[in-house]
């Protein structure tokens, strides 16, 4: 496929959503980028004692 | 405030609430309260209607916990069994007491990812203490040497508390000599049905010494060192010093979810509510219920007008209804005078740019999951990005198990924004290739 065939795309998309708080502050863009290496995910994601 | 997914990345089960050690900061809520969550075990039958509604809802990683998981031995190998017949990554978080090397082997076997497990001491006498049994630390390190026999990866987790706040360079340094290089220490958190726990709760002061000594303990033993909750990040203040304790926003009923012992339903472990039995309702009726975790109306004010949100998620809910009285308070551990300092050192931080290399490869590991936004991207036991519908296309495009020259991409695939494909190299969704691969 070319790149005549395509638009532009953005991409990346957000876990907030559009009418967040995050957003509304306007700190959209940089908190997405900075925390979506969270590890929030992973395995260990427990406390149990 | 969140997206709603169409189900959650990661469904913790507590496959029975039994348990052979009596933890004193234990934050299983039914320890003091008795009544039939104490005694629950799933079943097999029971088991398969959760599987299925796992796998039916493409959630991608099951951590099987308790109460003490092989205390329901049959129940645990059956979901594992289950869930790598359906293509869902597991772990398991366990005393490790009455692990057998058959047990072992099976863990092995069915491709368990990760076993944690905890140490709340650097001795049996203090291990013992609060775990309420003489003998769970002997046994614990014995089942952590039979994993590693079997090269099972391990990992520990130190309940920190002020019964053993001070003892965690020397439980860390034990974990090391075990060989093990992960070490978690997670500040003990009040049990639900718990009245009084300042017993317990480090104060302020207490919890900002613990993660100084966990630093330094990662630093100077080379070893992969981590907190497991959600703690707010104006109490963390040193957010530039402690990176690696961030990124932990309480994503419970965001991302993740706990089943029961008796097929209730929970935003998190810790948490004491039911949205629902999934033994009788669909796990998406469950969690379309659990939206005040997303929409923003548990969040205390102070936190929805604090310029660090976005980055923090407002610590621990359920510390904050246990502690303060109200599920909406604030996090006892935060420090709103620091917000600022905070927020300086947030903005201020230095962006290593990504370099793309000459080739690379679709990782055979991601998952992929449409969501009414784009799709969800998991990459083997971690959650790796969220797309847009034209992300998704473009990213619907690359073949699996072929060497893509990058220079080569925007041609080949069609243009995207810049930073996309280097972003998606961050994420490891795409991974370094070469010619001889």
């Amino acid at each position: 496929m070319g790149a005549e065939a395509c638009t532009d795309v953005a991409g990346f998309e957000s876990i907030f959503d559009s009418q967040s708080i995050a957003e509304s502050q306007g700190q959209f863009v940089d908190s997405w980028d900075d925390c979506y290496d969270c590890n929030y995910n992973c395995q260990e994601c427990d406390s149990r004692g | 405030m969140y997206k709603t997914l169409s189900a959650p990345h990661i469904a913790q089960i507590e496959v029975t609430s039994l348990c052979p050690n009596r933890c004193q900061h234990c934050y299983n809520f039914w320890r003091k309260s008795g009544g039939f969550e104490a005694s629950a075990s799933l079943t097999l039958t029971q088991a398969d209607r959760i599987v299925d509604e796992i796998i039916a809802h493409h959630v991608f990683h099951i951590v099987i916990t308790g109460g003490e998981p092989l205390a329901n031995k049959a129940t645990t190998f059956h979901i594992l069994e289950r869930a790598a017949d359906g293509g869902v990554t597991t772990s398991i978080n366990s005393s490790l007491i009455s692990l057998t090397k058959s047990d072992v082997d099976l863990i092995r076997d069915l491709g368990v990812k990760m076993v944690m497990t905890s140490i709340l001491g650097p001795n049996s006498e203090t291990h013992g203490e609060i775990a309420q049994n003489k003998s769970a630390f002997d046994l614990t390190v014995k089942g952590i040497r039979l994993l590693q026999s079997a090269n099972v990866p391990v990992s520990v987790n130190m309940v920190v508390s002020k019964k053993n706040h001070g003892l965690i360079r020397e439980t860390g340094d034990l974990v090391k000599s075990l060989g093990v290089n992960i070490f978690n220490a997670t500040r003990a958190g009040c049990p639900g049905n718990c009245l009084d726990f300042s017993d317990f709760s480090l104060n302020i002061e207490e919890f900002r010494s613990y993660l100084e000594t966990l630093h330094i303990l990662g630093k100077e033993e080379n070893m992969s060192v981590d907190v497991l909750s959600a703690y707010p990040l104006c109490g963390i203040k040193d957010v530039n010093r402690y990176t690696g304790f961030m990124g932990r926003r309480c994503m419970a009923g965001v991302n993740t979810l706990t089943i029961s012992a008796s097929g209730e339903v929970r935003p998190c472990n810790h948490i004491d509510t039911s949205y629902g039995n999934i033994l009788q309702e669909s796990m998406s009726e469950i969690w379309r219920r659990m939206i005040e975790w997303r929409d923003g109306s548990l969040m205390p004010n102070i936190c929805r007008s604090c310029k660090i949100l976005p980055w923090c998620g407002g610590g621990c809910r359920m510390e904050a209804k246990m502690r303060s009285g109200s599920i909406s308070n604030i996090d006892p551990y935060a420090c709103p005078s620091d917000s600022e300092f905070v927020y300086d050192q947030l903005i201020n931080r230095h962006k290593t740019k990504v370099a793309l290399p000459e080739i690379v490869r679709l990782n055979p590991k991601i998952r992929r999951r449409e969501e009414s936004f784009g799709a969800t991207i998991f990459v083997d036991t971690h959650f790796g990005c969220y797309l847009n519908p034209d992300g998704f296309k473009w990213l619907k495009m690359l073949p699996y198990g072929t060497d893509l020259f990058s220079a080569n991409l925007v041609e080949r695939f069609g243009r995207v924004k810049d930073g996309f494909i280097e972003g998606l190299f961050d994420r490891r969704v795409l991974l370094p290739s070469s010619p001889n691969n």
